[in-house]
């Protein structure tokens, strides 16, 4: 579903962000990504979502290529980043309209699934909102229902769980098991280690910019009971 | 509390002029973007030093006179500096100090509050400093030369630079605390706030002009030298009752007109004066300030809209967007006011013209000269196109605007021409209402014939449209994202200086044409030749239109595709 192959991207003239990174991302699968702080996650993740151009290399999503058809590419994909800048002077239902419309959701199917979403997420109430008047966690669960409105078949999530409360992270991890299940795909980005364990079927690890460690947690750890933050801290050091 | 002070200071100024664009922003980039943005600059006041001439000439006259009244001649002309000042500064220091939301990163540091709004206080008296040298350079300077002051003058015109702009940013504080008040208290009606703020500004614009027109009466059918010096004694017979008043201003006159020992006695006694009016100034505001700082951090309680999800409608992606950047703009607190002021600051303007020139009044009215009616619109023409697309920032920051939001606009599955025609259009309708009201006003203020305000309003909407189309294309090659504060870093931004620089070209091959034209029609008398010049006028701004916006399409992408944060 998502295939990186050979891409690099290098900041000013020296600072290589990523450095030749190959990647396959099966449909039905949570992918965790992992790394340090400035590893190289959010630069892949923005040449994901086309907000960044990469040096060299292809990023498919789906079989298309980002590079040469951005539009139908970008339409596959449901993104959460992770500063949650966004038009702060519009309503909650008027951000997830203006993604209704840009993403081609039809009325009534977008009331519907606001209506979903709200309810699950326990924003009916602060829908009418302005968002600048939502607190840290709000603002994340909009972002996180703006991003599933249009049922991609891809989420890529940058540290989607931050500032959710329990609840809320609870029914985002389930809603993502499903989504995986119906046979798409969740790229998902995060520090919390516990969650990443729990939640994702395959694992890659990414250190300066260069993947160090990709396969599935069982095969990662090869022998013994190694918890995946020893093995992340054991990868990342060397 | 002086090493936090500076630290304060220190950091404000990074924040302001450090900000890195892009990420892709590196020295090499840096080193020849400050290279390009001087050449700009020095373009810019190489074709505004004509004008500036100009008025430090007038001074010079008006010194050369010797008509006596010094101290209060130099008053009155420090006090004109002082209104531009206030104008600028009122809307810093509100925006900077009072309005500014960065509570949440200083309150939790060991700096006092007196600390933290002295420093805001004095980052904006820096840029005021700016605005005083070039008043005193225009006018203080060379009516010192007219009038032959001693050495004494120029000695205290240094020192009146740093002292100038205290006055005007201490008025502009008072002024500010109860607006500050009344705009937090508005905080949840967006529209209530920006009408109240667009009223006060026109008020206080109104409150200026009444204030410098009464000053002076002046007969415009009078031509005779005698009758002139007449009215000017007259002017400074009045100013004397009002300046003796206002105490620094007053004894700044003095100690630049006196010799000896006056000098530093007066320079002392304004010095003095400034220093217990900035004390008590401080007092007042600096409980408001502190409420405004603590209030930052609180929850706003927005009120809540009716919007039902049955009232969600289909709309067209152009539309969309155009609609969801109208909200965003004039919801905005920082752009709103300027946004509104960039449509009513063009037919604002034209009446202050009038009122200024006085056009057509006298005994022989101008606009009966039929060479008039084919100069004045033109005239108005350039001069609305230089003013008309500077002051609005929906136009000239189609880009700069989406500040950190901007990569949204890369993750949409929309081409970017939709993003390019809704921005294009909501800058078009922006201007274009300004321009209609703008030319109805210049055609009946200035009594020019219906047609000829026909062809002017259409006139400027093509070459605004094409001046826009360029202007989107510098902004986006250098865009200024990551910004906090609209005031200071947008606003006398590159693009601006750029945009202006257009202005001015368009200007100058619009006044080729009117001095050829004019020539033929003072040559032959006949009436088509100004229709004919309006014919071709329009036909080149509807090429320059097409090619614009050609430039920008086939431009556009690449540069957009090139915009890394």
């Amino acid at each position: 579903m998502i295939s990186i192959n050979g891409v690099s991207k290098t900041y000013g003239n020296d600072k290589k962000a990523v450095d030749n990174l190959t990647l396959e991302v099966k449909s039905g699968e949570i992918f965790g990504f992992l790394g340090p702080n400035g590893a190289g996650k959010s630069t892949t993740i923005k040449m994901l979502t086309g907000i960044l151009k990469a040096d060299c290399g292809t990023i498919s999503i789906d079989g298309i290529d980002i590079s040469q058809e951005p539009i139908k590419a970008k339409s596959l994909i449901g993104y959460v980043p992770d500063n949650h800048e966004t038009y702060e002077t519009l309503t909650g239902y008027e951000y997830l309209h203006f993604l209704g419309v840009v993403y081609s959701v039809p009325k009534d199917t977008l009331k519907q699934r606001i209506d979903y979403y709200a309810d699950m997420f326990k924003m009916k109430e602060a829908l009418s909102d302005y968002i600048s008047s939502y607190s840290h966690g709000m603002k994340q669960k909009i972002m996180v229902i703006g991003a599933m409105i249009h049922q991609p078949k891809v989420w890529i999530l940058d540290e989607p769980l931050t500032g959710l409360d329990p609840q809320s992270a609870h029914d985002l991890k389930k809603l993502m098991r499903q989504h995986a299940d119906a046979g798409n795909t969740v790229f998902f980005s995060s520090h919390i280690i516990d969650v990443v364990e729990k939640v994702c079927d395959r694992i890659a690890i990414i250190n300066h910019g260069r993947l160090v460690a990709v396969d599935t947690l069982e095969a990662l750890r090869e022998s013994g009971e190694v918890s995946l933050e020893q093995l992340f801290l054991d990868v990342t050091q060397q | 509390m002086f090493k936090y002070f500076w630290s304060v200071v220190g950091v404000l100024l990074k924040d302001q002029f450090r900000a890195k664009p892009t990420n892709n922003d590196n020295k090499q980039r840096r080193k020849r973007r400050a290279m390009s943005t001087g050449i700009v600059y020095a373009i810019i006041v190489l074709c505004f030093s004509p004008m500036l001439v100009g008025i430090g000439y007038l001074a010079y006259s008006f010194g050369a006179l010797k008509l006596g009244y010094y101290a209060e001649a130099v008053g009155f002309l420090v006090l004109l500096c002082q209104g531009v000042v206030l104008m600028f500064s009122f809307q810093s220091i509100l925006r900077n100090v009072f309005m500014c939301s960065d509570g949440h990163r200083l309150l939790c540091l060991p700096i006092s509050a007196a600390t933290i709004f002295s420093a805001k206080l004095f980052v904006a008296y820096i840029f005021e400093v700016m605005t005083s040298v070039v008043m005193v350079v225009t006018l203080l300077l060379p009516f010192g030369i007219g009038i032959g002051a001693g050495v004494g003058y120029y000695i205290v015109l240094v020192l009146a630079v740093f002292l100038l702009p205290v006055l005007p940013m201490l008025i502009a504080t008072l002024l500010c605390i109860p607006l500050s008040m009344l705009l937090t208290k508005l905080n949840k009606h967006n529209v209530l706030r920006l009408v109240f703020q667009t009223f006060f500004f026109l008020v206080g614009i109104a409150l200026y002009m009444v204030f410098i027109n009464s000053m002076y009466q002046v007969d415009g059918g009078s031509e005779s030298v005698s009758s002139i010096m007449e009215i000017l004694k007259s002017l400074l017979n009045n100013i004397s009752g009002v300046i003796g008043y206002v105490y620094p201003v007053y004894f700044i006159g003095v100690a630049m007109t006196s010799r000896g020992v006056d000098v530093l006695i007066y320079v002392l006694l304004s010095v003095v004066t400034t220093a217990v009016l900035l004390a008590l100034v401080v007092l007042c505001a600096l409980p408001m300030y502190r409420r405004n700082l603590t209030g930052q951090s609180e929850g706003t309680g927005v009120s809540r809209r009716k919007t039902k999800v049955n009232n969600l409608k289909q709309r067209g992606i152009v539309a969309e967007l155009m609609i969801v950047d109208a909200k965003r703009i004039f919801r905005d607190k920082q752009f709103a006011l300027p946004a509104l002021l960039g449509v009513i600051m063009l037919p604002l303007i034209s009446v202050f013209m009038f009122i200024g020139f006085n056009a057509g009044s006298g005994e022989v009215g101008l606009s009966s000269f039929p060479i008039y009616q084919l100069i004045a619109p033109l005239a108005l023409l350039g001069y609305m196109l230089l003013v008309g697309m500077s002051s609005n920032p929906v136009v000239m920051y189609p880009i700069s605007r989406e500040n950190r939001c901007f990569y949204l606009l890369k993750t949409y599955p929309i081409g970017l021409s939709y993003i390019f025609k809704a921005r294009l259009l909501i800058s078009s309708l922006s201007i274009l209402l300004g321009y209609l009201l703008t030319g109805i006003l210049l055609g009946v203020l200035f009594e020019i014939h219906w047609t000829y305000v026909l062809f002017m309003t259409v006139s400027m909407a093509l070459y605004a449209f094409a001046q826009m189309c360029i202007v989107t294309l510098f902004d986006l090659k250098h865009p200024q994202l990551n910004w906090t504060n609209y005031n200071q870093s947008l606003k006398n931004s590159r693009t601006a200086w750029q945009s202006m620089l257009v202005s001015l070209i368009v200007i100058v091959a619009l006044a080729g044409m009117g001095t050829l034209f004019g020539a033929w029609y003072l040559y032959t008398g006949m009436d088509y030749i100004i229709t004919l010049m309006w014919v071709v006028v329009i036909v080149l701004g509807v090429a320059f239109s097409i090619v614009s916006y050609k430039i920008l399409i086939n431009n556009g992408k690449k540069v957009f595709d090139g915009i890394e944060i």
